[in-house]
């Protein structure tokens, strides 16, 4: 059986970015937001681990690694802020969050 | 291919569901099956160390990460009520298209350097043997770099949740913290005003 | 044991010391700092015990290897017999005066701090005298620079900054600025001397490719180069020590530097860091042999800053500013001496003043203690009674340097003496005439704190401490015997100093016939004995307060005002101008920032705060970008 192409896990992890993006833009909530960015970042590791048996070089799958690790801080910081606002203004709504208007 | 089609079809379902569930519960269970299909999807492309370590580490560590702090908040209902930038959403459905577009056209018009039995032979099965001679050899920097960061991460996200300790004179608002040298004066008199 | 240990153990101190002051309560921080320098002694009397002929080079590493244009700059530390005895001095003498500190300092509240900086200065100090390139000395001459620097406004907030009375308060604001300005002084002026030295090692390298002394050294000898090149880089180390060691025209700032802690004068100006001018030319001997120019240069500043010196010293009132000009003035002796090849000479009084400076200042601390910060010397007198102890030492200080036989001042003053005599007579005029002017004002010291009736207004001055008396007493007995270790031969000695350093730079023998020699020490000894009269006939007809010259020698010959006439007031002037221009532009601009503000107020709508738009417009962007790329790739196919 022949494998997938690469152009099959690029268009693919298009569409998942897409997707997250959509999710980030209409969600309301941060936790929601916070979601779709993880499954943006998943769409840009899928193009990275493809393009990285397109060329036969692991540094694409290595940086996945660090991709994996950078999220894993971003989570805990991202959620430590959300709890920290929730304390602060019983909501996760961002909207409610505009004080940082020019 | 059928493994590739079967998997890209559910990680779309599981992403549909993430961006679209009215639950917060229901959106998070639908990423665990985007990542889980994607962490197969990582398998078909020889990475299988990769593969494991997002099933351990996102589909694990992170989500149950995520459903604990949706439950602590009880933030699972979608927020309703006027939504002050309504602009917002036909802006990023215009956008987002002309995204996919865009990415769908770059992604068809990308060309394999070599033929893929080669590349894939060159990865070595993306084991953790391959994977971390190179992270310890090419990439040794930026992993150190990365370890500091997650311990800075750690240290953040403490220092971020850690409720500020009680003043002595009873003064909690963290910005009514007065310096030392300052108290005696800044301790005003009965129905004083503060400053 | 190795060389690196020397420098490295005061180091170690001054981290420990800087990073984690609350580990050491109360004097345990003086006695850490003690440790680390009394160690790096011990190093150096074993390194010092076990040397041999040959000097030993120990090289650490290369400094930006590949980088450095083949020039092989090792970080190495070179040990003959200069570098071994300035070892044995800073960390000998360091080492005393460190444990004064401890009882001097011990009422301070940044009693952990003065030790960290002491320790770094003596790690400097002796990465300066260890180096084996100008460009590591040059980090040793930088780093002793700044502690210099951190010393002399030590109290920059005064002493009393939190006193309870609000005048005290306010004296003490007073004295923290002019602290902190001495300071600034100094460092500023010893960049002018730092200019000097780098350009010198610019040039040195340029003529032989290297910067490494051994290396340099060797390639002296061979290279043709022009005899002005090397005059230049000569007279450009000239400016670098002229800086360091407050030679004329640099000379103000170490008056000044005497707002610092009497220790710091002790050790920093007066012992060490001010001779390593002296060092760098004794050093750097085989450059200024093929340059009798600089040489003669090098002469005439120290003959002219030995009589500035003494001049100054002759109505000054602060029982410290007396001993700073005297520093000046014996600094101005070495670097004649070593301007006229008497590179030994220069080299023996360095050591000589070490001990009897050292102990000359640390006496006057103990006297500054003793009256609570007095230090008038009018409100002094008949401190004999009082500190009986620190009078016998302070008196054996004052010997040494008048130049009265057996005191080692008088060996090692006769030494350059007879130099400059075999050199030139005019500069022999100068000198003898500066002995005697040293005789005098040291005699007025001398006279005026210690003897005659007390006119202070503390009842009963204390003596020094236990821990005070160790190091004066072993000061003493070294200010008074080192001239034993160079005895010259027409007084039956050995020359032992001359012969030991004569392994490491030439010792040029002048020839001066025995009988004319006698006659020279004579007149030496004249000079020496006739000041001290002098000053005790003044003392009897109660004349001594003011000393001769008057207002002139009390204002330091007006230099302070001359160069602020031709420096400070032009800068004023112009610093003024510009002030007005920039007024004048910043009323434009200011014009111009409101109009362009409108504008942007438009912009700022944009700026709601709420995250999703923001998000969007990143979104659209990344949208136009990729689209362009897509269409690029549709319609070129690139």
């Amino acid at each position: 059986m022949d494998p997938a192409p690469t152009t099959y896990y690029v268009a693919l992890s298009g569409l998942l970015f897409a997707i997250g993006m959509m999710g980030v833009l209409t969600r309301r909530t941060a936790i929601m937001m916070f979601l779709s960015v993880e499954l943006m970042l998943n769409a840009a590791n899928l193009a990275l681990v493809a393009f990285a048996r397109s060329w036969g070089d692991l540094a694409g799958q290595t940086a996945v690694f660090i991709v994996m690790t950078l999220a894993a801080a971003e989570v805990a910081i991202g959620l430590a802020i959300i709890v920290a606002i929730f304390r602060q203004r019983e909501t996760t709504n961002v909207d409610v969050l505009a004080t940082l208007k020019g | 291919m059928i493994a590739f089609l079967l998997l890209g079809a559910l990680a779309l379902v599981g992403a549909v569901v993430t961006v679209a569930a009215r639950n917060a519960v229901h959106a998070a269970l639908g990423l665990v099956g985007t990542l889980l299909s994607v962490a197969g999807l990582f398998a078909s492309l020889s990475a299988s160390f990769l593969a494991a370590v997002q099933v351990i580490v996102y589909a694990g560590a992170i989500l149950v990460l995520f459903l604990f702090v949706i439950m602590l908040l009880n933030a699972h209902q979608p927020v309703t009520g006027r939504d002050p930038v309504p602009f917002v959403r036909e802006l990023a459905g215009i956008g987002g298209v002309i995204l996919a577009g865009a990415l769908a056209v770059i992604a068809f018009s990308y060309r394999d350097p070599q033929p893929l039995a080669q590349g894939t032979a060159a990865l070595r099965g993306g084991t953790a043997g391959a994977v971390g001679e190179t992270l310890l050899t090419r990439f040794l920097l930026p992993f150190e770099a990365v370890s500091v960061l997650l311990l800075v991460a750690i240290v953040g996200a403490v220092a971020l949740v850690r409720r500020p300790a009680p003043q002595p004179d009873g003064v909690t608002d963290a910005e009514g913290v007065a310096l030392p040298g300052e108290l005696p004066e800044r301790t005003a008199p009965e129905g004083g005003v503060r400053a | 044991m190795p060389l690196f240990l020397l420098p490295l153990l005061p180091l170690v101190g001054f981290a420990l010391l800087i990073l984690f002051p609350r580990l050491f309560p109360g004097k345990s921080g003086g006695w850490l700092a003690s440790g680390t320098v009394l160690a790096s002694f011990v190093i150096a009397v074993t390194r010092f015990l076990g040397q041999g002929d040959e000097p030993a080079r120990e090289i650490l590493w290369t400094w930006l290897p590949g980088m450095a244009l083949n020039a092989n700059l090792s970080v190495g530390f070179w040990y003959d017999q200069l570098s071994a005895l300035m070892a044995l001095i800073i960390t000998g003498v360091g080492f005393l005066i460190h444990l004064y500190s401890v009882s001097y300092m011990g009422h301070d509240r940044q009693f952990t701090r003065f030790f960290a900086f002491l320790n770094f200065f003596v790690a400097m100090m002796l990465v300066l005298v260890l180096a084996d390139s100008y460009p590591l000395m040059f980090v040793g001459w930088e780093g002793v620079g700044v502690a210099s620097y951190l010393l002399i406004g030590f109290w920059f907030s005064g002493r009393n900054s939190e006193a309870s009375d609000r005048d005290i308060r306010e004296a003490s604001d007073r004295e923290g600025v002019a602290n902190s300005n001495a300071a600034r002084k100094a460092f500023i002026m010893n960049r002018i001397g730092d200019l000097g030295f780098m350009l010198g090692m610019f040039l040195l390298y340029r003529l032989y490719g290297t910067l490494v002394i051994p290396e340099l050294a060797e390639r002296v000898d061979g290279a043709q180069v022009a005899a002005a090149g090397v005059e230049l880089a000569c007279l450009f180390l000239l400016v670098g020590a002229v800086g360091k060691s407050g030679q004329l025209p640099l000379t103000t700032w170490l008056p000044d530097a005497m707002a610092g802690p009497t220790p710091v004068s002790a050790l920093i100006h007066a012992a060490t860091m001010v001779t390593a001018g002296v060092y760098l030319i004794a050093r750097s001997h085989f450059l200024y042999d093929l340059a009798p120019g600089a040489s003669t240069w090098v002469a005439w500043v120290g003959a002219l800053t030995a009589l500035y010196g003494a001049l100054s010293a002759l109505n000054q009132h602060d029982i410290k500013k007396i001993l700073a000009y005297s520093t000046v003035s014996q600094l101005g002796y070495m670097f004649l001496a070593v301007g006229v090849g008497a590179y030994s000479a220069g080299v023996f009084h360095l050591l000589t003043h070490a001990f009897f400076k050292a102990l000359l200042f640390l006496s006057a601390g103990a006297v500054i203690h003793a009256l609570h910060e007095e230090q008038d010397v009018r409100r002094m007198g008949g401190l004999r009674r009082f500190m009986p102890f620190t009078h016998l030492t302070a008196l054996m200080g004052v010997l040494a340097i008048a130049g009265i036989p057996v005191w080692s001042g008088f060996f090692s003053k006769d030494a350059i003496l007879a130099a400059a005599f075999a050199a030139s007579p005019l500069l022999y005029v100068v000198g003898l005439g500066v002995a005697f002017l040293t005789a005098y004002y040291m005699g007025r010291w001398y006279f005026l704190v210690w003897r005659g009736e007390y006119r202070g207004s503390v009842a009963h001055p204390h003596e020094a401490d236990g821990l005070m008396k160790v190091p004066l007493g072993i000061l003493a007995a070294l200010a008074t015997l080192a001239g034993f270790l160079n005895v010259p031969t027409f007084l039956g000695g050995g020359h032992a100093f001359d012969d030991y350093l004569g392994r490491a730079i030439p010792v040029h023998g002048h020839e001066i016939p025995i009988s004319t020699e006698w006659l020279l020490t004579l007149l030496a000894v004249a000079a020496g004995v006739g000041g001290l009269l002098w000053a005790a006939a003044e003392h009897r007809r109660r004349a001594l307060a003011t000393g001769p010259l008057g207002a002139a020698s009390a204002n330091a010959l007006y230099l302070d005002r001359v160069y602020d006439g031709l420096v400070a007031a032009p800068s004023r002037a112009l610093a003024a101008g510009l002030d007005v221009v920039d007024r004048g532009l910043d009323g434009a601009l200011s014009g111009v920032a409101r109009n362009s503000a409108a504008p942007g107020g438009l912009f700022s709508r944009w700026q709601s705060g709420f995250v999703r738009t923001y998000a969007v417009s990143m979104l659209l962007g990344t949208a136009l970008l990729l689209g362009y790329w897509a269409l690029r790739t549709i319609g070129g196919g690139a």
